[in-house]
């Protein structure tokens, strides 16, 4: 070896998670250097809406808030689109005139509302032990591998008897079916349908949607259980404090820094060559990109097993969610103080579903549910929708032509919402999923990397063996959305990678020192 | 309206009939007692007459044995050498053109799929003939490469010809330089007929022999032409049972028996790394990466296997098939395969032994159960661990 490497550890992709993992590396005395592709940092949470499931722990590890990030008391609204100037709203901090809202479609969802909120967030309680924690090896033959087990068994034993038998019946089942138990009218019950399965590729009527579902209650605004977290100024305020603070630990970022190649030099990572030529060398690489993008393209096959190759390929990730853009050249009619409030148009279990089986054979759907949020930007205003409508494998058509007109539809849509909404767009921009994965180098496009289900999740993300977030590449580690708990703005990936790396790398050197004596 | 009634009936049950090989004409002509087993979907000799006879034309004299069953897996393309190093477990980057190795290959846990030869036929193309299907696993090695990988397995036709007399087998029809070719050897031949084969200087008896591999439609000229020579060179078809035994003398592990393949074993515990079987000299674990090496190393690290396969030297003259193994009374292993060995004139067998039982010399209790008339009858033995080469007899390599 000629001389030391300048670094200790080098971070794969300036997404959030990356920068979490960058800061944390950093902030434990290892000279740090985060390589992101593109021009900006943030990734895909630059296409995000909210950061609802940020986790406090990364906040508070990151001392984020002395960063400039500012945690909002309140929560924000949902405003069911219901038809020409119907909307229904749904506040979070305003029980009764949520009550009351509700009570216009159905008293006995009116009443069912606000328990079920609460069953979710208690459940999703007893999911949180298995989300923060790094998931234990299963090697039954190691005490010490049966701790962490025994530990996560009395964390679920704690939820109590009632809780944990609903939790064990609901979860393998799919949202329409539970929501249909809970409630009677349509509007509620697609908006319950919509929050289950946006961003993964499922259906109403799929299974895994109750456990993604839920996930949408896990973590959150401290000491309110299931109510999102909300940050001001929104997912680009996070990445600009996580940058802050990534800096603030002395970690050194570098943008327009394409990693081509993960240097492996007898099967340990040794360092990565950059897509100009440039080669950086550390002990340590976490990369926050994709895991078969990481595995697959930057590692290569030559230095993994074939089991492990195939696993890798086979793991599910393709996206089904776009992003509309669109600018506006005044408000909306009718419209007061909206800022941050979502708007969602998801009228009944039918309609989600129905988007799904157009999807499923790599169609377009019609009329596919979406959330609008509306937000002054340089004192211009504009508008996104999340889009539970667009297969990244299109069938027998291009994004090129199916994007504007699917835009065109979702402007149609809002018209028949909101009288006048349309003379107001100025321009509309589709970012699809075969977009999202180019942008990011997630092939699939998917807004978890891979998709979240059971048997994506937990021991089993992102294949079965290897939840440990290590790599079988030494000193190589995982930190992204593919590494559990998955997806979504939570910067649990992150945290937990660069935990599990951080440990390897002192447990490494004490061997090395003990061999050494 | 009754014969398509009877075709359905429920109690026939519907499974595909057996395929016949392309020597099979010959084979059912010679078969006197008609003894015949499935091998791979294809109907293939137990027995043609005396297992003793065609035992003793292996070791004396020649035989032919039809091995068109066994599978063959064409791995082309500019980076072949690249996929066939990271499938198996020794260095094929230095596996000539015209060379054969043997080798294991494992799954990410270390434990061995299959195990069999490996034809490198140019820079660019080799064979790989195995037992069990393996298209999938070898389609998954070559992902990401630039290499094909195709099942010619009906695409070729085999015969083991093996014996002390095979070489002047290959003299006698033609293939002169085919009988030259050095152990491990492989080309491309053709007989005094115009038959085109390649052959391979490979075997599973131990002995000295060949592998001729042929386009089926020239499958029985090839026979005809060898079987001309049957009465010179004491040359004699064999079926699976003499097979078995020379085997066993050659100490070559069998799929199913010392083993269960990685991807199909129900219990962990029945699968083997290559350690535990005895392969240890065809693994380099200082080569490149392969699947299952950092399983091995880690093996190596943590002392070695826990079990391993050894040879028994059994005393007495009943041979130890399924027998229990003890130390000092306590159970410490079990026999996979055992025959009486008339070339070597002992009672030997392969087993599966803690590792702490399988140092060369130690002695062990043997409890070997056997047929009487029609009761059981139990024995017991010492049977003695030694190295699991029975019979190795210089000519093979001559
Ligand atoms: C359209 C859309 C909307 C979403 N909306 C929400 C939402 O409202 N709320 C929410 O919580 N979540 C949302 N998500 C999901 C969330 O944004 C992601 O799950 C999360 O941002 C993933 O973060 P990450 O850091 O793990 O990965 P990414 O954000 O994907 O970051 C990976 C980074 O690595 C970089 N990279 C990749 N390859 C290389 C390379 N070879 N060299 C250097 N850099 C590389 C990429 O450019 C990228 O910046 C949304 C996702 C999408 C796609």
């Amino acid at each position: 070896m000629s001389g030391a490497a300048p670094f200790d550890a080098l971070v794969v992709g300036g997404g959030h998670n990356g920068l979490v993992a960058a800061a944390l590396l950093a902030r434990a005395g290892r000279r740090t250097l985060l390589l992101e592709a593109s021009d900006r940092l943030g990734g895909m949470a630059t296409l995000a809406q909210d950061c609802g499931r940020l986790s406090p722990t990364v906040v508070r590890e990151l001392g984020l808030e002395r960063c400039g990030l500012r945690l909002s008391a309140r929560a924000p609204r949902t405003h069911l689109l219901l038809g020409p100037d119907r909307r229904v709203t749904i506040d979070p901090d305003d029980v009764a005139a949520t009550r009351a809202a509700l009570a216009a479609l159905s008293p006995r969802d009116a009443d069912a509302w606000p328990g079920f909120q609460q069953r979710m967030a208690r459940l999703a309680a007893g999911l949180a032990p298995f989300l923060e924690q790094t998931p234990p090896r299963l090697s039954f033959s190691d005490w010490r591998a049966r701790w962490p087990l025994l530990k996560l068994a009395f964390a679920v034993r704690r939820m109590g008897r009632a809780d944990m038998r609903d939790l064990l019946r609901i979860l393998p089942m799919n949202v329409a079916d539970l929501a249909e138990e809970v409630f009677e009218t349509d509007a509620l019950q697609g908006l319950v349908a919509f929050d289950a399965v946006l961003g993964d590729r499922l259906g109403a009527r799929s299974p895994n949607s109750v456990f993604t579902l839920m996930l949408r209650y896990a973590g959150g605004a401290p000491g309110r259980p299931g109510t999102p977290l909300c940050v001001e100024g929104g997912a680009s305020a996070l990445i600009a404090a996580l940058e802050t603070a990534a800096r603030g630990f002395g970690a050194e970022i570098r943008t327009e820094a394409p990693v081509a190649r993960i240097l492996v030099e007898d099967g340990a990572a040794a360092g990565v060559a950059l897509e100009d030529g440039t080669e950086l060398r550390a002990p340590l690489v976490l990369s926050s990109a994709h895991p078969g993008a990481t595995l697959l393209n930057l590692v290569g096959p030559r230095w993994l097993d074939g089991d492990f190759v195939r696993a890798v390929r086979l793991a599910r990730g393709r996206g089904v969610t776009a992003r509309l853009d669109l600018t506006l050249d005044g408000p909306p009619p009718g419209l007061v103080d909206a800022a941050g409030d979502r708007f969602v148009h998801a009228p009944s279990i039918a309609m989600v579903e129905r988007a799904f089986d157009a999807m499923k054979y790599g169609g377009v759907p019609q009329d596919p549910p979406f959330a609008l949020r509306l937000a002054a930007r340089d004192g211009a205003l504009t508008a996104s929708a999340l889009v539970h409508g667009a297969p990244h494998d299109l069938r027998g058509a291009d994004w090129a032509e199916e994007g504007p007109r699917l835009a065109a539809r979702i402007v149609e849509r809002l018209e028949t919402h909101w009288p006048g909404f349309k003379a107001r767009v100025t321009e509309a921009r589709l970012t699809d999923p075969a977009q999202v994965a180019a942008r990011f180098g997630a092939p699939g496009g998917h807004w978890h990397h891979l998709e979240l289900g059971l048997d994506q999740a937990f021991l089993l993300r992102p294949v079965p063996g290897w939840a440990q977030y290590a790599t079988p590449i030494d000193g190589l580690f995982l930190c992204g959305a593919g590494a559990h708990p998955g997806g979504w703005i939570t910067g649990q990936p992150g945290l937990n990678g660069a935990r599990a790396a951080l440990a390897a790398a002192s447990a490494g050197r004490a061997r090395a020192g003990a061999g050494g004596v | 309206m009754a014969e398509i009634a009877q075709t359905r009936t429920p109690l026939l049950p519907s499974i595909p009939a057996l395929e016949r090989t392309p020597f099979h004409p010959r084979l059912a002509e010679l078969n006197l007692a008609n003894a015949w087993e499935p091998w791979r979907g294809f109907v293939t000799a137990s027995l043609f007459y005396d297992v003793e006879d065609e035992y003793f034309a292996v070791r004396t004299g020649a035989s032919l044995y039809d091995v068109s069953p066994m599978l063959k897996y064409r791995i082309a393309g500019p980076e072949a050498e690249a996929v066939v190093d990271r499938l198996v477990t020794r260095r094929i980057d230095r596996l000539k053109p015209g060379r054969v190795a043997y080798a294991p290959w494992c799954d990410g846990r270390g434990r061995v799929v299959e195990e069999g030869t490996i034809f490198r036929l140019s820079e660019t193309e080799f064979r790989i003939n195995c037992a069990e299907p393996q298209l999938t696993w070898f389609e998954d090695a070559a992902w990401g490469f630039d290499a094909t990988v195709a099942d010619v397995s009906q695409e070729i036709a085999g015969l083991a010809l093996q014996g002390p007399t095979s070489k002047q087998v290959l003299q006698d029809v033609g293939l002169d330089a085919a009988a030259a070719l050095p152990f491990f050897g492989i080309g491309d031949f053709a007989t005094a007929d115009g038959v085109s084969v390649t052959v391979s200087r490979t075997g599973f008896t131990g002995d000295l022999g060949y592998e001729i591999w042929v386009a089926p439609d020239r499958a029985l000229e090839l026979w005809d032409a060898l079987m001309r020579r049957s009465e010179a060179r004491y040359l004699r078809p064999i079926g699976s049972r003499a097979l078995e035994r020379t085997r066993i003398e050659a100490g070559h592990i069998l799929i199913n028996v010392e083993f269960v393949s990685a991807r199909r074993a129900i219990r962990e515990s029945q699968t083997r790394t290559p350690a535990a079987l005895g392969l240890d000299w065809a693994v380099d674990l200082s080569k490149d990466h392969f699947t299952g090496k950092r399983a091995l190393l880690a093996e190596r690290e943590a002392g070695g296997p826990r079990k391993r396969l050894v040879g028994l030297d059994v005393t007495g003259r009943k041979p130890a098939h399924g027998a229990y193994l003890y130390r000092k009374g306590k159970e410490v292993g079990q026999v996979t395969s055992a025959c009486w060995s008339p070339i070597a004139k002992r009672n030997i067998a392969l087993a599966t032994v803690d590792a702490s039982a399988a140092g060369e010399g130690t002695v062990l209790d043997a409890e070997i159960y056997y047929r009487k008339e029609i009761t059981q009858g139990k024995t017991d033995a010492a049977a003695t661990v030694v190295p699991p080469r029975f019979y190795q007899p210089a000519h093979r390599r001559g």
